[in-house]
């Protein structure tokens, strides 16, 4: 089955030196001093694209596409495709009830969209960005904005018609 | 202010801060009162075996079921148990907070949160009603089916 592979990436971001993720609550200069004290350590986001032809009988060729972002902007900004964001924390059933269900749809939907996957213990300041409480919270980006958010866990059928639905419209 | 029915919290567990397997530090160390803990990724499995009986019953209680995929089920008692561990108090796993001791001492979202108690509504479904599409018929879980659901994590 080596077509099967997900079109998601599961690591996360950091803050840069410059002012790519506004914190409200830190002045300027401290932001600029604590990333650079973190700069050796900053996490980068892996964003890994797997591309498969339709299967046929003979064996599918799989290009795996790694790139590095420095933030969820820069990606956001950079996606060719709408991106469905799955903000998660480790200890959520309904977050790891979706994650097979989320490679399924990524692999079906793989021309469409992008999924990217964000751990919410991990990356507290995004989720506060994005004002997640409930988890998991879906965001689906087309342009590098929000352009529908939903909650909970459901099966692969719902999630698709929601994707389709919100991208038909 | 109407007077809301809701179900009282069970309380049959005791509330404590529990930090997992603390060892004495080097004795160069000891006069800093310098207390070096374990600190793992996955929760004691005493606070684990008291949020299972407390799931079980509480299931029972509120007429609600686990659902059908019972990993989902042993992935939230497991994060009830670490919070438990970390936090003294059963915060819900499956919600993202600014701060989670001030939420743990507030105790809206102390599992069970209020709105289980008020409206059986349990978005980490743990608690499912019975009309619920993924509710299962069952009101068990053992400390064994909890570590193979969760053994690859």
């Amino acid at each position: 089955m080596a077509a099967s592979v997900p079109t998601w990436s599961s690591a996360l971001l950091t803050t840069t030196s410059s002012s790519s993720i506004s914190s409200s609550s830190s002045s300027s200069k401290l932001s600029n001093l604590s990333s650079l004290q973190y700069q050796p350590y900053l996490p980068t986001l892996t964003y890994r694209r797997f591309t498969s032809k339709p299967r046929t009988r003979t064996l599918p060729i799989v290009a795996a596409k790694k790139q590095t972002f420095s933030s969820l902007d820069d990606l956001l900004e950079k996606a060719e495709k709408p991106v469905l964001v799955d903000f998660y924390a480790t200890w959520c059933g309904p977050c790891q009830f979706m994650g097979p269900i989320l490679n399924e749809v990524s692999v079906s939907m793989g021309d469409s969209i992008q999924v990217v996957k964000i751990d919410t213990e991990k990356y507290p300041e995004i989720a506060n960005k994005y004002s997640i409480e409930a988890l998991p919270t879906f965001i689906l980006f087309k342009d590098g904005k929000p352009c529908d958010r939903f909650e909970g866990a459901m099966t692969a059928n719902q999630l698709i018609q929601r994707i389709e639905g919100t991208l038909a419209g | 202010m109407t007077v809301m029915r809701s179900l009282p919290a069970t309380t049959s567990y005791a509330v404590s801060f529990a930090v997992s397997s603390v060892k004495a530090p080097p004795s160069h160390l000891r006069y800093r009162r310098f207390v070096v803990t374990n600190a793992s990724a996955e929760p004691s499995d005493k606070s684990v075996e008291i949020m299972r009986k407390f799931s079980e019953q509480y299931a029972r209680r509120s007429g609600t079921y686990f659902c059908v995929d019972k990993s989902v089920t042993s992935v939230v008692i497991k994060g009830l148990a670490d919070h438990k561990d970390s936090l003294g108090a059963p915060l819900c796993p499956c919600r993202h907070y600014d701060d989670k001791a001030a939420e743990a001492t507030q105790g809206f979202w102390n599992c069970p949160c209020v709105p289980m108690r008020e409206r059986k509504e349990c978005h980490c479904m743990l608690f499912l009603t019975p009309d619920n599409d993924f509710a299962g018929n069952e009101q068990v879980i053992s400390m064994e089916e909890i570590k193979e659901s969760t053994a690859n994590m």
